[in-house]
């Protein structure tokens, strides 16, 4: 995944590089203000190849100063386990705040495509329906029953980098690529969700995710030229 | 990001080729590639009088007859030449009764009773619940047995444990 991200950041360090070598520039002041919307059409094409994993995710980032980007994700998703021996549903919503850094130090104020770094807090909070289970030792001893529905939340930090890039005026495509470690996985129990919006396979510790965000900015005046 | 016409096609393109591995990723149902049938492992020893210790002992003819599942009845009817067998419990049961004739041609028949509690495990999403054993007593006869003892009472799946020493 790195190897992709290799092109771009070396064709940016050239850009850079060539700046660089005219006289220093100070760095440019915001003189607008900036909140994307974005929505992840990933998840679109991700519901239609899986029958078992629904998602939809959204995310928002507002430009504070000095590259540094206030970022948000929310969304909310549904999985299904539906094996012979054992069935049952899940639901679940996220929310995750943090920052994103640009790579790269913006040159002209209305340049708004970024390469970026970012950090991230999340919880999902989901709700485990009851669950069917069936045993059967091949010995003739079957038995069934039902383990009862239950929440938990799931608390994780998140390593995130990715590009966006404005095609038209206002309008981004962008993808981000995460990684994720949980940090109170053990609260999820034995009945572990194959897909958490916002979090993904709730099997292990670490997981990772990407998004293809298309996004709209609003902007509008405000601060010193 | 100065040159925006030159950054659309790798982000584009880039974009496409993590969104396609990924995709690709998106795994079918995992089947359950684990044994999630506990066995009691049995082991049988014989005293060795010249070395004054318990030494392995792989009987010759043995009927390890369980009474109590019928499709494990004949399990090891007629078994020869071992000395470790694999025994099993039924879990809506709290006792189970297996019958041992060392060598079915002339030895007298002991029986064993394991009692025991029984615990619904989970092993993961494509395999599901199954049981698990702990071991409380283990009554016997003596018509042909020296002893029999506990060894580790948790019955699980997990190899290489033995739960039971038969001694003569």
């Amino acid at each position: 995944m790195l190897l992709l991200l290799c092109p771009v950041m070396v064709h940016a360090q050239e850009v850079a590089d060539t700046v660089t070598s005219a006289p220093a520039a100070p760095a440019v002041q915001a003189s607008q203000k900036q909140l994307r919307l974005g929505f992840d059409i990933s998840r679109i094409t991700r519901n239609l190849l899986s029958d078992k994993v629904r998602s939809y995710e959204v995310s928002a980032d507002y430009y504070f100063k000095k590259e540094l980007y206030f970022a948000a994700e929310a969304g909310f998703g549904s999985s299904t386990v539906n094996y012979p021996v054992l069935r049952y549903n899940s639901d679940n919503f996220f929310v995750q705040a943090g920052i994103d850094k640009a790579l790269f130090t913006r040159k002209r104020p209305n340049d708004w495509s970024l390469a970026f770094v970012g950090l991230r807090y999340g919880v999902a909070v989901v709700k485990r329906g009851a669950a069917d289970y069936n045993t059967d030792d091949g010995l003739g001893n079957k038995t069934s029953g039902t383990i009862p529905s239950d929440y938990f939340s799931l608390h994780w930090l998140e390593l995130a980098g990715g590009m966006k890039l404005e095609l038209f005026r206002g309008v981004f495509a962008g993808w981000t690529v995460r990684s994720k470690f949980a940090l109170n996985q053990k609260s999820v129990g034995d009945l572990k969700p194959e897909g958490i919006a916002g979090f993904g396979a709730a099997e292990k510790n670490l997981a990772f995710d990407f998004n293809f965000y298309i996004s709209y900015a609003l902007r509008w005046s405000g601060g010193r030229k | 990001m100065a040159n925006k016409q030159a950054h659309k096609p790798v982000v584009i393109t880039a974009g496409i080729c993590l969104f396609a591995f990924l995709a690709a990723c998106n795994s079918a149902d995992n089947p359950c590639l684990v044994p999630t049938l506990s066995t009691v492992a049995v082991h049988c020893s014989r005293f060795d009088a010249t070395s004054n210790t318990y030494a392995d002992t792989a009987l010759q003819n043995a009927n390890f007859v369980c009474l109590d599942i019928d499709s494990a009845r004949y399990w090891y009817y007629g078994a020869k030449g071992l000395s470790n067998f694999s025994i099993v419990l039924a879990p809506l049961k709290d006792t189970v009764r297996w019958t041992l004739q060392v060598d079915s041609g002339y030895s007298m028949t002991d029986t064993l009773f394991f009692i025991y509690e029984s615990k619904l495990t989970f092993y993961s999403n494509a395999c599901g619940y199954a049981y698990t054993y702990h071991l409380k007593q283990l009554p016997y006869t003596r018509h042909n047995l020296d002893s029999v003892a506990i060894i580790n009472p948790e019955i699980t799946t997990k190899a290489n444990v033995q739960n039971v020493g038969i001694f003569f």
